[in-house]
């Protein structure tokens, strides 16, 4: 599905450019699937950041990565994401003794 | 220059309340920052207005027009009513022992920084910076939403950080197929929005759609469309209700800023016809979804929440029916909603604070308890739902106009279907839960003075521009049209 994409759509000449474009795409996917199937909170941000790196990996691979400065900005905020998000964890676990997300229930509707 | 001094207002203020250990004096020293920066920014507004509306753009990286001093303005309001509302609100909760006084000042601290990051973002001219800022105001609002630390407060914050930011990575996404398509088919290497509307009518048409829907379910998660809104009525529900006023009135509408942007540049390289499809699509799913969610609401908070993604569903529209005057007609109503529901938080805050509780069920007589705001809520109810002499029947009814004008006539019968439902919801439940009789539990509090000033700040703008738009207000929405339609005039297909 991933080649589909990149072969079609984005019309990839090069091999290289085409196979980097295709497993990024593929990380990506992966990424999402461990979210979605995963119920422990830690898993949970394990896939966003699978995440990230297949979209870092399609932007080196398309066009040579994005300018500088907006890189270093953009680690910066992945960093300062995964300090607060472990931070949740440490609360999560605490209050429910547990980091499973699917004992999170009582807010429905 | 003058609109950088702006935003550094709520940035020194949270240094300040870090500096500063009595939450009274901070309460109102936050304010008073608050009231200054409403005021610098009316002038600006008036400045830039009378100045023919050029746009600023500053050493490339600020770019300031028509738009961002809307969604500018939009904020600083929003902003000045919450601030005001916290004194009296916080200082309550710390009176009572339910946070501490070191726990105020790290309130006050959050409330700031999440106030800076979302007057940043409209001034950003950097695609990425804004992605990056937007996320900025997810992982701040975070703490604020779990401020409490109870289980569900946690579980609110937690559900809020996980699907917004993998919301947004999906609109990550969507930069980054944009800056592909600029690089390689109109040759400009660079994320400036202003350099890349130059070369927009080169853009690769498939590289546009894909990236442009990644673009509307990313930004879209942040606003809360229809079906990414699940982590919105579970923060605006859990966090303190100055907060919810802010996340509701003004958070979502800051994404739709975002999406508005690319709007703009999809607009050049496709035509219209295929945004204008996709919002209404989006948009009327939202209003459906709200509507059959408030008629079996039992959660005060949660209630207001949903009738959020009605709105912004609303907004959407619109700003989909773009053509027709849709955008006039979609940001009126964005500014409209972001009063209206602020002011509707804050009354339900109060309601909250004294049953403690947020069930419908157990909220009853609010009018024997506490006549100010009882009445105050009654009157919003009336704003909200959109009857007449209020803003938000002008903005609902132009919408409506808009459809009509465009010949979506089937858009338009399921949306006055919807609207009439949640409009029926809401008038069922909140008329409960201000009449009848007050449970004898419950004694009659004391109504405080800083909720009374934000709630009548707030109500000059929903009565006032029901009855006059100022000449001001009107040119800057008009002027927001043409940004949206200028460009995509001369096409290059």
């Amino acid at each position: 599905m991933s080649y589909i994409f990149a072969y079609k759509i984005m019309c990839l000449g090069k091999t290289v450019e085409l196979a980097a474009f295709v497993i990024s795409i593929s990380t990506i996917c992966i990424g999402s699937f461990i979210m979605v199937a995963r119920m422990k909170a830690l898993t949970q941000i394990i896939g966003l950041l699978v995440m990230e790196n297949g979209i870092f990996l399609a932007a080196s691979a398309i066009i040579g990565g994005m300018p500088f400065f907006v890189e270093i900005a953009l680690f910066f905020d992945i960093f300062v994401f995964v300090i607060i998000i472990e931070i949740f964890v440490y609360k999560v676990n605490r209050l429910f003794t547990h980091i499973d997300t699917s004992r999170m229930k009582s807010l429905k509707g | 220059m003058f609109i950088l001094l702006i935003i550094l207002i709520p940035f020194v203020l949270s240094l300040l309340a870090l500096a500063i250990k009595k939450e009274k004096i901070l309460g109102i020293i936050n304010a008073f920052g608050y009231a200054i920066l409403f005021g610098m920014c009316l002038l600006f507004t008036k400045n830039f207005i009378s100045g023919g509306s050029v746009p600023i753009n500053l050493w490339k990286t600020f770019y300031i027009d028509s738009l961002s001093v809307f969604f500018i303005l939009t904020t600083a309001i929003v902003a000045l009513a919450a601030s005001i509302y916290s004194v009296g609100y916080i200082g309550v909760e710390v009176k009572e022992g339910v946070i501490s006084a070191r726990k105020a000042g790290g309130y006050f601290h959050l409330f700031n920084l999440f106030c800076f990051t979302m007057l940043v973002v409209p001034l950003l001219n950097n695609l990425a910076m804004v992605w990056i800022t937007i996320e900025m105001t997810t992982l701040v609002s975070a703490f604020l939403v779990g401020f409490h630390n109870v289980k569900e407060s946690i579980e609110a914050a937690w559900k809020y950080i996980i699907i917004c930011s993998v919301g947004i990575t999906f609109a990550l996404l969507g930069v980054i197929f944009f800056y592909y398509t600029s690089s390689v088919n109109a040759g400009i290497n660079s994320l400036n929005w202003t350099r890349m509307i130059e070369g927009a009518h080169l853009f690769d048409h498939n590289v546009v759609k894909i990236a442009f829907l990644f673009i509307i379910v990313g930004y879209g998660t942040k606003a809360g469309l229809a079906p990414m809104h699940n982590w919105l009525p579970d923060a605006h529900s859990q966090a303190l209700s100055p907060i919810s006023g802010l996340l509701s009135g003004v958070l979502l509408k800051i994404s739709l800023y975002a999406i508005l942007r690319f709007v703009i540049l999809a607009n050049i390289a496709l035509g219209y016809a295929f945004c204008s499809k996709l919002l209404i699509i989006f948009g009327l799913f939202s209003v459906a979804v709200a509507a059959g969610f408030i008629l079996v609401q039992r959660d005060l908070k949660r209630l207001l929440a949903y009738s959020s993604v009605e709105n912004i569903g609303l907004a959407t529209l619109g700003i989909g029916l773009g053509p027709y005057g849709g955008i006039f007609a979609g940001l009126l109503h964005i500014f409209n909603h972001a009063v209206v529901k602020a002011f509707m938080f804050f009354c339900a805050g109060e309601a909250v604070r004294v049953y403690r509780t947020n069930s419908i069920f157990k909220i009853r007589g609010m009018l024997q308890c506490m006549p100010f705001t009882a009445v105050a809520m009654f009157l919003g109810l009336f704003a909200l739902v959109g009857l007449p002499p209020f803003a938000i029947f002008i903005s609902k009814l132009s919408i409506i106009i808009s459809a009509f004008k465009g010949r979506y006539y089937f858009v338009s019968a399921l949306m006055l279907i919807f609207i009439a439902l949640a409009f029926a919801g809401l008038l069922h439940h909140i008329t409960r839960v201000i009449l009848g009789n007050k449970p004898q539990t419950v004694e009659r509090p004391k109504e405080l003075l800083s909720t009374k000033i934000a709630l009548l700040f707030l109500g000059i703008f929903i009565l006032g521009l029901g009855l006059w738009t100022p000449p001001v207000f009107c040119d800057l929405l008009t002027n927001c049209q043409k940004i949206i339609f200028s460009f995509a005039e001369n096409p290059g297909h």
